[in-house]
């Protein structure tokens, strides 16, 4: 059973047929290409395939591609802007906190949330805003340190 | 030291690290191949049984379907098939390649553990291969099984190897001076059973590959394998194909700690893709990850210490027992280390101890960051302490006592000392609230970088560095990458040598057709060995490059030096060429700048020392980690920033270790329970405590720059740290891993507990 989604990613408009049953996470990477956003566990616990959705975060694995009919997407392909990092993603390199890096664009999106809503949070708020992305390689030490360092600047 | 280092030492950015942020690093599910197929495995249900027949009719009517292979026809199919080591060690038996009990085989006609694959598919897309798989029906007789070392060693336990008498895979036994006197005349003698847990690498990339084959003869791997020339050798052998037609090529990382030490999707993606002649990619589901790749060995340690006065373990008997799972891998070295940890952190004069590894009916164990050494810290750092409070000594006198006479231990006092003084002062005032006692514990090891010393075993490291006309590098290494950074350091090695910019410096893909040897990424090797590698290659090229500059500065080469983009007569500033000049000059001249090094014989011995400060609810007994202090001797820091991400890195593992981790199985199936990471809990980053990583510089002169092996002393110690710390807190001995709230609850309020405490009780530190 096939359907017709209509949605726009990072900023330009999508149209496209997708299974009934097919998972965002999927259509992203196998039918658009879009392979930034990694799958680590495909029943929605890592974080890993975190997406936002209309400015909220989703896990794109427990998405249907046919649920984000309409909808504003953005991938971590979408958070640099005209080839220039952003002040998050320039953090995570300077302050080391991507290692293997398959976690990164999930923890991209989720920190990029958080300061969208929040510019100036404390340790705490980044802390709980990160607790549903596992990350196995950095003790999550550095990945704090990038967001709290991309918070006390101006731009996000 | 001449100059100061320009490069070693900085806190630069890791050179893939913008890919990674951007999503344009390519993992290997991101590979997609001309008329690529998908492959999905079917696998056993029980835990051991032969196959008697597999029906694959069905699965093989599905449109979509290109192939099958099953256990009944794969060699009918593919020819005779090699046993082979998973490991990948065993072109260095001493006969290579030599067969062993408890080597694996693909699609073989016996399982030995549930989840050991029994077909394999390939179909146009992986929902239609994993619907195939799912209707593969496998004809299996039942035999006895054997799900855990005591069922195994009966003598009525079903023989899992055939030859191999009671399951008793290999043992290794270390005797030296006389225990039994020594215990006879200790001050204090203390015995306890310590028993540890399957630990999951949990990485969070899911195993995945791609294999595609040559139309002519052999086949190309596209795999985050850790050591890709050990996997060819091995892949080559078992198809019986040259190592030549074989090549193994690493795609992005995304995280290994052992896990990629062993082949996993490998061999099947081949076998597939050998006999549809197309591409194959095989891709792991969580839960296979879980049970279908190797994982810490399980351990059960009956420990025996005597102590003198002063605390100093002066006898030690161990009996440890490894369970090795079906296969067996990595258990004999893993088992060695275990012996040797045991015995070489201290200086202890009388020792027995025998290391037994036993094939179990149950998922195959094998390597996984610290390779033994947190099973013999757990144990070994309890036994030290339980004897300190015996006899009336806290733990770091007993521990200063026993590193105190040994010149060589003087990097690990150093450690001790460092965390030591990062107790937390005075003791009492974190004592914390009356049902929530606060404890301090601390552990300490040694370590090494690399194998080099170990017989038998190969530790290899090779590199070129390629100067180009246009003054950029390539340093062509098959050190791989697993997420920890050494191609960056690697670089600033290089740069270092060349005095060259970061920039100019590029560090190759691994690439078993281009990249010289090297033995893998594990036994914290990589900085060092490839880093000597890089180092003397770097050095080759300096001097042909100081050689040829010589002759067209008309100077001696000694006087020549390498400095800011130029090469310049020293002492005499205006005579100099600038790089670029000079390299485009000799492309003319018919010189193309390529050196080659190789890493020497060599061993760099490391050290750690870690504090824990655990809060103990002695309602729950839920343990916090309130802070854990990690000092570790790294030589040189190449880059501050990769090396703290390392320990940092290998604690927040450790604390997992302590605290949450452990596959459970089923006692009476041998199915793993908590597959998933719903169930195997690893800690988020709201549970993850202050680590603090001091890291202390002791150059070693055989490391590039001083540098010596970082990744694993991190994972060793906190779980010793933190047992220590509990019974500290709470005067409980929690002697088995996990240490979750049950078990601690359950120590806690067990009525006929030993006592712990002795009489008088001393400050911690």
């Amino acid at each position: 059973m096939s359907v017709e989604v209509s949605f726009t990613l990072n900023g330009a408009p999508v149209r496209t047929q997708v299974e009934g049953s097919e998972l965002f996470a999927d259509c992203l990477r196998e039918r658009l290409g879009r392979t930034g956003t990694v799958l680590g566990c495909r029943e929605g616990v890592c974080g890993s395939c975190n997406v936002l959705v209309d400015g909220e975060v989703a896990r794109s694995c427990l998405l249907l591609a046919a649920q984000v009919d309409g909808c504003e997407v953005v991938t971590v392909e979408g958070l640099a802007l005209d080839g220039e990092l952003s002040r998050l993603q320039q953090s995570f390199v300077d302050e080391g906190a991507i290692q293997c890096g398959f976690c990164t664009p999930g923890l991209l999106i989720s920190a990029t949330a958080l300061l969208a809503a929040n510019p100036e949070p404390s340790r705490d708020e980044i802390v709980s805003a990160l607790s549903g992305n596992l990350c196995r390689c950095t003790g999550y030490a550095k990945v704090v340190r990038a967001v709290e360092a991309a918070a006390h600047s101006q731009e996000v | 030291m001449a100059s100061p280092l320009r490069v070693v030492g900085t806190r630069a950015a890791k050179l893939d690290a913008p890919a990674k942020a951007t999503g344009a690093i390519r993992y290997a599910d991101d590979l997609v191949l001309p008329r690529m197929l998908h492959g999905a495995l079917t696998r056993s249900d029980v835990a051991h049984a032969d196959v008697v027949a597999v029906d694959v009719d069905e699965a093989r009517s599905i449109p979509g379907i290109v192939a099958v292979l099953s256990s009944a026809d794969v060699e009918d199919v593919l020819g005779s098939l090699a046993p082979y080591d998973p490991a990948c060690h065993d072109f260095e038996r001493s006969r290579p390649f030599e067969p062993t009990a408890g080597d694996a085989r693909l699609l073989g006609r016996r399982v030995r553990y549930v989840g050991e694959p029994i077909a394999a598919v390939a179909a146009e897309d992986a929902a239609t291969a994993r619907c195939a798989a799912d209707l593969v029906v496998a004809d299996l007789a039942p035999l006895p099984a054997a799900l855990d070392p005591a069922a195994a060693r009966t003598a009525h336990a079903p023989a899992i190897h055939d030859g191999v008498e009671r399951n008793l895979a290999t043992s290794v036994a270390r005797r030296e001076g006389d225990p039994d006197a020594a215990l006879e005349a200790a001050t204090v003698v203390v015995r306890r059973r310590f028993v540890t847990s399957r630990q999951k690498q949990a990485q969070l990339e899911p195993t995945c590959c791609v294999v595609d084959p040559d139309p002519q003869d052999g086949f190309t791997v596209y795999s985050p394998v850790q050591a890709p020339h050990r996997a060819r050798f091995t892949l080559a052998h078992l198809f019986g194909v040259d190592a030549s037609r074989v090549r193994v090529v690493n795609t992005a990382i995304g995280g290994a700690f052992g896990k990629g030490d062993a082949l996993t999707a490998e061999p099947h993606a081949a076998a597939l893709a050998l006999v549809t002649g197309r591409p194959v990619k095989l891709r792991y589901s969580r839960n296979e990850d879980f049970v279908g790749t190797e994982a810490r060995h399980p351990c059960v340690a009956d420990m025996t210490g005597g102590f003198d006065a002063d605390g100093r373990l002066v006898a030690l008997r161990a009996h440890v027992t490894m369970d090795a799972g079906a296969y067996l891998s990595h258990s004999p070295r893993i088992a060695a280390v275990v012996a040797g940890q045991l015995m070489t952190v201290y200086r202890i004069p009388n020792v027995d101890i025998t290391v037994d590894v036993v094939f179990t009916n149950s998922p195959v164990n094998g390597a996984f960051r610290g390779y033994g050494g947190p099973q013999a810290a757990f144990s070994l750092e309890q036994l030290i302490d339980l004897g300190a409070r015996e006899v009336g000594v806290n733990p770091a006198d007993a521990r200063r006592v026993m590193l105190a006479d040994d010149p060589d231990r003087t990097t690990l006092l150093r450690c001790l000392e460092a965390v030591v003084q990062r107790a937390p002062r005075p003791a009492r005032e974190t004592e914390g609230a009356p049902e929530r006692p606060h404890g301090v514990g601390i552990a300490c090891t040694r370590w090494k970088s690399g194998i080099a010393d170990k017989p038998g075993a190969v530790d290899q490291s090779g590199a070129i560095v390629h100067l180009h006309a246009d003054g950029t590098v390539d340093v062509i290494t098959a050190a791989c990458d697993l997420g920890t950074g050494v191609k960056t350091a690697l670089a600033q090695v290089c740069a270092e040598v060349l005095g060259l910019d970061l920039g100019s410096i590029r560090v190759s893909d691994v690439d078993t057709a281009a990249t010289p040897f090297d033995s893998g990424a594990h036994a914290s090797r990589s900085l060092y060995r490839a880093g000597q590698a890089v180092q003397a290659a770097a050095t080759d090229v300096r001097d042909q490059v100081l050689a040829y500059a010589a002759e067209v500065l008309e100077a001696d080469p000694s006087d020549l030096e390498f400095a800011d983009g130029a090469v310049r007569v020293r002492g005499a500033a205006q005579r100099h060429l600038g790089l670029p000049e000079l390299l485009h000059r000799a492309l003319f001249d018919g010189h193309d700048f390529h050196g080659h090094g190789q890493a020497p014989k060599s061993q760099a011995p490391t050290a750690a020392a870690h504090l824990a400060e655990v809060e103990v609810d002695l309602e729950t007994g839920r343990v916090d980690v309130v802070r854990l202090v990690a000092v570790q001797d790294v030589g040189r820091a190449i880059n501050p920033t990769l090396v703290e991400g390392q320990i940092e890195g290998a604690v927040h593992q450790g604390i997992g270790y302590a605290i949450t981790e452990g596959l459970v199985l089923d006692r009476d199936t041998g199915v793993v329970l908590n597959g998933s990471y719903m169930d195997y809990r690893l800690l988020t980053a709201t549970d993850t405590p202050l680590i603090e990583a001091v890291v202390l510089e002791a150059p070693d002169p055989t490391g590039p720059f001083g540098a010596k092996g970082v990744g694993e002393p991190g994972i060793i110690l906190p779980a010793a740290a933190i047992a220590n710390a509990i019974r500290d807190a709470a005067d409980v001995t929690i002697d088995e891993l996990p240490m979750t709230p049950e078990r601690v609850h359950r120590a806690l309020t067990a009525a006929d507990r030993p006592p712990e405490t002795s009489e008088t009780r001393d400050s911690t530190i």
